[in-house]
């Protein structure tokens, strides 16, 4: 119970109140862990709430289920599935990642303070009123658009393929620089965090997914090479 | 950390632990990097590390053998084919845990027979001890560990993320999809129920 005399800020009990767990398992920023400890030295009921917490967290600790392991051939069953080859699992990986997409923007919405979030529907809004429109315009009144000389005849450059590359730790920039070459392939990003370059393959207007193949598997025969794939788009 | 010693002494009259920050450790992130360049025996090591973690969340969000087998082979399948995605800015088991949380969703949408399972697994309800020495008994811990048990999945997911994976409420926050209060307010929720099965006085706080 709170005992009364205590002369603390009931906002301040409050705030040491809902991360009380927290303190209890050692994760509190420096400054909240602080502002917690000075509190319960004072306050009767969050001290006698931490100890209620360490008793949830002992239970949770001793339960049966911390014993619980996957089956021993369980493992084995993974790699099965991951030799069966990339290839079926393509679709799930282009889910993931419009799933992590999604995600990413509710995320980013969430934390974004009302007011703005407001302004940024309505601005989302705006924007696909107006890209509604050209595509409208395009497709009722494709004349009604502006075109100019210059584009008669203009035709879309080829789209590049781009590959994803990890080299060995031990390759040199003069290796890296040869090897590209000789597949006709620039880097245009990378490293990322986790040492994956992405590279461009030379567009010339006609590469086939039978050219592509070949490239990636020359990557892939050279000893310094981890890894080699298609980006998908 | 904590800063001063006269702080750490406070807390430790009341047993909390100083802070941890959470980062990914050098080991785990060569692990992970070795694991995008298909390196299957780092793969195996990141799957003896962290499959018995994933196991047991798993297990506390859908509780059917097979169904939690499938879901651990889903997630270190995401693991191993998306590998080059962890960019490094929380701890590796954060990633792979916001992975689980994920599956498990999915899996219990899923499974139809779920909740009919878990209310079959779940105690009819637990013994309540007097307010005056339940949180002190000895047996407490398991009555208590079914208590948790029969907590609804969001919160019992907060309460073993908070109290089995150590876990900060930013990094669950991360995991569960959630804003940090809605961690909070899940584990007060949590809390309550569980002060209120076993004679614990805080309804002002609430």
């Amino acid at each position: 119970m709170r005992d009364p005399s205590d002369s603390y800020d009931g906002n301040d009990h409050r705030k040491v109140w809902e991360i009380l767990p927290w303190y209890v398992n050692g994760t509190l920023e420096a400054h909240e862990y602080e502002f917690v400890a000075r509190h319960i030295l004072s306050c009767q009921s969050c001290a006698g709430e931490v100890s209620r917490c360490e008793s949830i967290a002992t239970a949770v600790r001793s339960s049966e289920e911390a014993k619980r392991t996957p089956s021993p051939e369980h493992f084995a069953r993974l790699m099965e599935r991951i030799d069966r080859g990339s290839a079926s699992a393509a679709p799930e990986r282009w889910r993931i990642r419009v799933r992590e997409w999604i995600e990413k923007i509710r995320l980013a919405f969430q934390e974004t303070p009302s007011l703005f979030r407001w302004a940024l529907a309505a601005e989302t809004a705006a924007i696909g009123l107006l890209a509604a429109t050209i595509a409208w315009q395009a497709s009722v009144a494709p004349s009604l658009l502006y075109q100019t000389l210059s584009d008669a005849g203009s035709s879309p450059e080829p789209s590049r393929v781009h590959l994803q590359v990890v080299f060995a730790d031990d390759i040199t920039e003069r290796e890296i620089r040869k090897l590209l070459s000789s597949i006709g392939a620039t880097i245009v990003a990378g490293p990322s965090p986790m040492a994956v370059y992405t590279v461009a393959l030379r567009a010339d207007g006609r590469e086939a997914p039978a050219q592509t193949q070949e490239r990636l598997e020359l990557l892939r025969a050279h000893p310094k090479v981890r890894l080699a794939e298609a980006k998908q788009p | 950390m904590h800063a001063g010693a006269n702080e750490t002494t406070a807390g430790q009259l009341v047993h909390g632990k100083a802070p941890m920050p959470p980062s990914v450790s050098e080991d785990d992130l060569n692990l992970i990097r070795r694991v995008v360049g298909r390196d299957r025996q780092a793969f195996e090591t990141l799957y003896h590390r962290y499959s018995p973690v994933v196991y047991r969340y798993l297990w506390k969000l859908i509780r059917q053998r097979e169904v939690v087998e499938e879901a651990l082979n889903d997630v270190m399948m995401v693991v191993w084919e998306t590998a080059a995605r962890f960019n490094g800015t929380s701890r590796l088991s954060t990633w792979i845990l916001g992975i689980a949380h994920n599956k498990a969703l999915k899996a219990r949408a899923r499974s139809a027979r779920f909740d009919a399972e878990v209310r079959e697994a779940a105690p009819d309800g637990v013994e309540p001890s007097s307010p005056e020495d339940a949180w002190a008994h000895r047996e407490l811990a398991s009555s208590m560990a079914r208590a948790i048990d029969s907590l609804p999945p969001e919160q019992a997911a907060v309460v073993e993320l908070t109290f089995y994976q150590d876990l900060s409420y930013a990094e669950i926050a991360k995991i569960v999809g959630c804003p940090v209060n809605t961690v909070k307010t899940r584990m007060l929720h949590a809390r309550r129920r569980l002060a209120s099965l076993f004679g614990g006085e805080r309804k002002h706080h609430d």
